[in-house]
């Protein structure tokens, strides 16, 4: 009942505060603790603190707590050697994995049962007499005891650092070995050969900074340096999507009733980027309404009736189909001709016609109070499709009945290409004939090295009835050439020849004079008929410096460390007023329930009682309503208490280092932020239990 | 010790000898059932060699947890195609697990084709399913003569490699990779960064197998000497086929490994996890036939090249390119290995027929529930062989000088007699609907009876066939008719120059 009352109070809070619950507990937690604790406060002494640190890391010491760092260092030696990597660099980074998980586990295992039986066992051999009957304070107690074990934490982190640090060093050494003794090998496959050398020459032990593009963009052609144009494939290959941002003062109940006119600004020309010529429409534009058509009584127009009159199939011109997309591009519906409801044709090759196609009201009525987008994509034969600045513009009618332009928000249209498996598709075809993968850097941090070192990580899928004759006899690698666009010069770097595998790492380097001064364009084309290369914004990053690999380490390894400081809060927290072995049940509950009901997932989402009625197969009203209502009370309790909960992935300290990136400040002050944020007010909890508890005759 | 524990003592003491003697007495059981098994208690030190008690113990009861939490994050990152750690976290199930056949008849079906499919280049398809292999013959080491095992290794060199769209790449390689070579991977074996990306050799200079991969692991079993027997050695049904002068096909591998896995089935009572005795039964005649078409496909590929025609990309294309060749058509000098190496296919296709008949009779002795199945498979390798032989001769005739060639024309007029009338029969019996069949056919003739169909009437009854067939609009059965269509038109063009017609 206590709980259902609790998420019933949470639901009555406003959103900012439900959304910052854990930090306005902490606060009042923090006021609570000034006001109980005030006099101890003013007899803290930091000296005290130190001395009760002291005994507890003696007693842990004692304990032999050390002891368990020689069987995790077996254990990764052992575990190590059943790895199954797929390279040398694979090998070592989840030899970096393996170490820091175990190092890692052995710091929060040791962590929580030391701190969790500490109080208990002196409170129950009476060693806390000695203790509480000094002049000492109970914060100083719970401070000292918080400090103790963190540097016990900090010495486990110490020997194990310095055993990963050195084995790693041995594993990346032999591994350097196996590199140089394929390199050596004729009969290497060439993708493999460009990763192998990169591995050689960086090193498999590595702390790179990485700059991602700030966008990513596919067009049909190259791109016009100007800026002016932009490409797009045929035949739902390609399209350009328009930001719009309607407010709800935009939309009038005029456009509720009668819908909005799109005007879209987009040509087509012949695929070689050849002049068509000028060829008599076969059938009359819809998009031109110039004179009233006579439709009526036949069910075709008179020009495609006399066509197949004649026997022939009029031919047809590209059309385009208008799209409105929601905040998440998902279809709103589509524009269509207001008139004849058929497709939008393009009339005049090789120039921009004005498309002119109606927005129902409904989809309108859609488009206000959220991000939209307006998506054209063309279909035709032999032909790419182009567009320009401020392609596309809403006409909607104002009270008073006059037209009222719209612009989107912004004036530059967003070209991609189809998503597929790995992303946007870059469709192989050869000598340069296919789409451009564009990704723009914009003053972007460039290092001031000789050369520009990128890494690339494609995924590519293939298509066996594109394929030339003959390719799947022989090993065909998919070649992607890479050029660089400096925008300011406007130079264009010589091309560089890439043999990626899908998902694997691939390195290639420019000279410096390519990306000087930060903006700049990386081109990519895939020249393999039958591959298609998958590009995602972060399948490409410059590697801007590089760091030891002992820093990144010891930054992971303080990660840990501001972990096992949560850790040692919240265990000694629960065991102020609990029994250990239940006091390491909590703690665990505090640790993992966060993250757990982060796995649970769609489980906890709203409607998840009606489902459950649903499998259940309950069919009377009165317990299927009671079961549901439960279920979602249920669900809601665990969100509301996972949001007071500490989020452990913040704690991140595997993923950059086994990627060989630097880790940044920001992922630091996001663990600290944790540790510290969560860790203070349950030290402070700790501590008004213990003040109230009668520990001492 | 106080008074009170000696007996709680005294009783964990028994029970430790009585779980000691009652599983020796349950494996006892197991071995009764199973002879390959003697002689099998964890020849090596290996974690997955480790009693499967013992591993739950050290792992303090979490071995269950701890291989659920793998399996669905390696399944996860292979949705996610994100293969890092990949084949560790399968490897380690494999460490964790090592008594579950179904488990690794999974992840061998995963490795060669879910994680097989993400590669992007051949060669890197290749070693995936290489890799698949080496992950079978890891359990099959620990546990030899297994037949889940053995059948898993079969079916990837016989569907994976053997039928899958790459499988031209594949099949040059295998059969390549079988012969002497130098291994292109640099390091060494016991090393966790080792990853097979070839096959190793499996035939000496002269062709002949390895002595080591036929010596037998298992003594015959007195009682059954003279019926087929399981050795244990790695390719103890290869063994009458050698030498192999230029490699083994993939089809005689996937060959080798069904057939170790139908004897354990039917001499030791062993059973596939998941399939059908019947299935497992039925493996090795499938594999001797495609072993036969392949070597005749090789034969055919080779005579291509040699006389400077393009390979087409259709099997069925194939035949008839050379069909018209003279027996003194004159050709390079260089080219004489290639036109060797054909006779050598087109001998070993003309011999595997025979023996795929026999594997079908076999078989269909034990399952006459697939007669029907069957039946056009002994037909279909009857006619291969018999062309085999014909192409075989009429190429080594070509090869012989102008004076020796008259016995071997004879023989292969012989052969390509034998083939055209089992062609055309075959065509009959399968590949004429009964609609076309009514109206084709001789009165009282159908295709249950195409037997009594006098041979001489074959070439009318075929033309008409075909005169009918191009009359309708819709032929069900002409495209599976196609291929038997070029082996007539083959023999046709032979026959031409045989016969001097």
């Amino acid at each position: 009942m206590l709980s259902i009352d609790m998420v019933a109070l949470a639901a009555l809070l406003p959103a900012f505060i439900q959304q910052h619950l854990g930090w306005y507990l902490a606060a009042i937690i923090l006021i609570i603790g000034l006001v109980v604790g005030l006099k101890d406060l003013g007899r803290f002494s930091g000296k005290r603190i130190w001395a009760i640190s002291s005994v507890s890391f003696d007693e842990s010491i004692r304990r032999r707590v050390l002891w368990i760092t020689p069987l995790a260092i077996l254990g990764i030696i052992i575990v190590s050697q059943l790895q199954r990597p797929l390279d040398e660099q694979d090998a070592v980074r989840q030899t970096i994995k393996i170490c820091l998980f175990t190092t890692g586990m052995v710091v929060v295992i040791s962590t929580i049962i030391l701190a969790c039986t500490n109080l208990p066992r002196e409170i129950e051999n009476r060693v806390i007499y000695t203790v509480v009957t000094k002049p000492t304070t109970r914060l100083e107690i719970v401070l000292g005891k918080v400090v103790g074990f963190a540097r016990v934490s900090l010495a486990i982190l110490l020997i194990m650092g310095v055993f990963s640090y050195g084995y790693l060093r041995l594993r990346s050494w032999n591994m350097q070995r196996y590199i140089a003794d394929r390199l050596d090998d004729a009969g290497l496959l060439e993708s493999e050969r460009q990763t192998l050398a990169h591995y050689q020459q960086a090193g498999l032990l590595n702390a790179r900074t990485l700059e991602q593009a700030d966008d990513l963009q596919v067009y049909a052609q190259p791109p016009d340096p100007e800026g002016k144009t932009f490409t797009f494939s045929p035949n739902a290959e390609g399209s350009f999507t328009v930001p719009f941002n309607l407010s709800r003062e935009q939309l009038t109940p005029e456009m509720t009733q009668n819908g909005a006119a799109v005007l879209v600004q987009v040509g087509y020309r012949n695929e070689t980027g050849k002049v068509q010529p000028a060829e008599q429409p076969a059938t009359k534009p819809a998009t031109q309404a110039t004179t009233v058509p006579y439709y009526g009584p036949f069910v075709m127009s008179p020009e495609e009736r006399q066509a197949i009159m004649r026997g022939t199939k009029p031919q047809a011109n590209p059309t385009v189909t208008i799209e409105v997309l929601d905040r998440n591009m998902n279809s709103l519906g589509t524009a269509s001709n207001p008139l004849t409801n058929r497709a939008l044709e393009l009339v005049q090759a090789n120039e921009l016609n004005e498309v002119r196609a109606f927005i129902q009201p409904n989809v309108v009525g859609n488009m206000s109070g959220q991000p939209t987008y307006i998506r054209v994509s063309g279909a035709g034969n032999d032909v790419v499709f182009f567009t320009t600045l401020n392609p596309v513009t809403l006409i909607v009618p104002s009270a008073q009945g006059e037209a009222v332009k719209l612009a989107a928000s912004s004036d530059r249209p967003h070209v991609e290409s189809r998503p597929g498996s790995f992303g946007l598709q870059l469709r192989g075809r050869q000598q340069g004939r296919g789409p451009v993968g564009v990704y723009a850097y914009r003053s972007a941090r460039v290092g001031g090295a000789s050369d520009a070192t990128f890494e690339a990580r494609f995924g590519i899928e293939r298509s066996g009835s594109e394929a030339e004759p003959g390719a799947s006899d022989q090993d065909q690698p998919t070649q992607v050439t890479v050029r660089i666009r400096n925008s300011q010069s406007g130079a264009i770097s010589e091309p560089v020849m890439l043999r990626p595998e899908s998902n694997r790492p691939v390195f290639f380097t420019v000279p410096a004079s390519a990306v000087s001064g930060g903006n700049f364009d990386v081109l990519l084309q895939c020249q393999t008929p039958g591959h298609f290369v998958g590009l995602q914004p972060s399948s490409l990053a410059m590697i801007t410096s590089r760091q030891p690999f002992m820093l990144n380490l010891g930054l992971s390894l303080l990660i840990l460390w501001l972990m096992s400081i949560l850790v040692t809060a919240v265990a000694i927290f629960a065991s102020t007023f609990l029994s250990w072995p239940i006091a390491v049940v909590l703690t665990l509950l505090i640790l993992l329930g966060h993250w757990g009901v982060e796995q649970l997932g769609d489980a906890t989402a709203p409607g998840i009682g009606n489902q459950i009625v649903t499998d259940l197969g309950l069919k009377k009203s009165a317990p299927a309503k009671a079961v549901s209502a439960t279920v979602e009370q249920l669900s809601g309790l665990l969100n509301f208490v996972s949001t007071i909960l500490p989020d452990i992935s913040q704690f991140a300290a595997v993923e950059d280092i086994e990627r060989g990136v630097t880790i940044s400040a920001r992922r630091m002050g996001e663990a600290a932020g944790v540790a510290l944020g969560f860790g203070i007010p349950l030290t402070i909890l700790a501590y008004i239990v213990l003040k109230n508890k009668e520990v001492a005759p | 010790m106080s008074r009170s524990r000696v007996p709680i003592v005294i009783t964990l003491v028994l029970a430790l000898i009585v779980s000691s003697l009652t599983r020796d007495w349950a494996r006892a059981m197991r071995v009764r059932g199973d002879v390959s098994l003697l002689g099998n208690a964890g020849g090596s030190s290996s974690l997955a060699n480790m009693n499967s008690f013992a591993l739950a113990l050290l792992l303090g009861g979490l071995r269950g947890p701890l291989v659920m939490i793998l399996w669905t994050s390696s399944e996860s990152q292979k949705n996610e195609k994100n293969l890092e750690d990949f084949d560790t976290k399968v490897e380690w199930i494999r460490l964790l697990q090592p008594e579950f056949d179904t488990v690794h008849i999974f992840q061998v079906w995963n490795k060669a084709y879910n994680i097989s499919v993400q590669m992007a280049s051949l060669s890197n398809k290749y070693a995936t399913i290489l890799d698949a292999i080496d992950y079978a013959e890891r359990v099959e080491a620990q546990r030899p003569n297994n037949l889940n095992m053995l059948y898993a290794i079969g079916g990837i060199y016989f569907d994976k490699l053997g039928t899958s769209s790459e499988k031209q790449y594949y099949k040059t390689r295998v059969r390549a990779e079988s012969l002497p070579h130098e291994s292109k991977q640099k390091v060494a074996r016991n090393d966790p960064g080792w990853r097979r990306i070839e096959l190793d050799p499996v035939l000496d200079q002269k062709g002949m197998i390895l002595s080591p991969l036929l010596s037998p692991k298992v003594a015959v079993n007195p009682k059954q000497s003279g019926e087929e027997w399981s050795n244990g050695s790695e390719l103890q049904f290869l063994d009458k086929y050698q030498p192999f002068p230029f490699g083994v096909s993939t089809f005689g591998f996937g060959y080798n490994y069904f057939k170790r896995a139908q004897v354990l089935q039917s001499t030791l009572n062993q059973q596939h996890a998941q399939l059908s005795p019947m299935v497992v039964d039925s493996r090795p005649a499938l594999a001797l036939k495609n072993w036969e078409e392949d070597e005749c496909e090789r034969g055919r590929r080779l005579e291509l090249q040699a006389f400077n025609h393009p390979i087409p990309e259709e099997r069925f294309d194939l035949d008839v390119p050379t069909a018209d060749l003279a027996v003194d058509a004159p050709f390079s000098a260089t080219e004489r290995p290639n036109l060797l190496a054909a006779v050598e296919a087109y001998d070993r296709a003309s011999k595997l027929g025979p023996d795929a008949v026999a594997e079908y009779q076999r078989h269909l002795k034990n399952y006459t529930v697939n007669f029907n199945s069957y039946q056009s498979h002994i037909d279909e390798a009857q006619v291969t062989a018999s062309v085999s032989a014909g192409d075989r001769d009429y190429l080594k005739a070509m090869l012989s000088p102008a004076d020796q060639r008259k016995p071997l024309l004879a023989s292969a007029t012989l052969g390509y007699r034998k083939a055209l009338e089992q062609a055309q029969r075959l065509i009959f019996k399968y590949y004429v609907d009964e609609e076309l069949a009514a109206r084709a056919f001789p009165e009282g003739i159908r295709r249950t009876n195409v037997e009594q169909l006098p041979t001489a009437m074959y070439e009318p009854v075929l033309a008409r066939v075909q005169a009918l067939s191009r009359t309708r609009k819709f032929d069900p059965s002409a495209e599976d008719r196609l291929p038997w269509e070029r082996v007539v038109e083959r023999i046709h063009g032979r026959m031409r120059h045989l016969e001097g017609k």
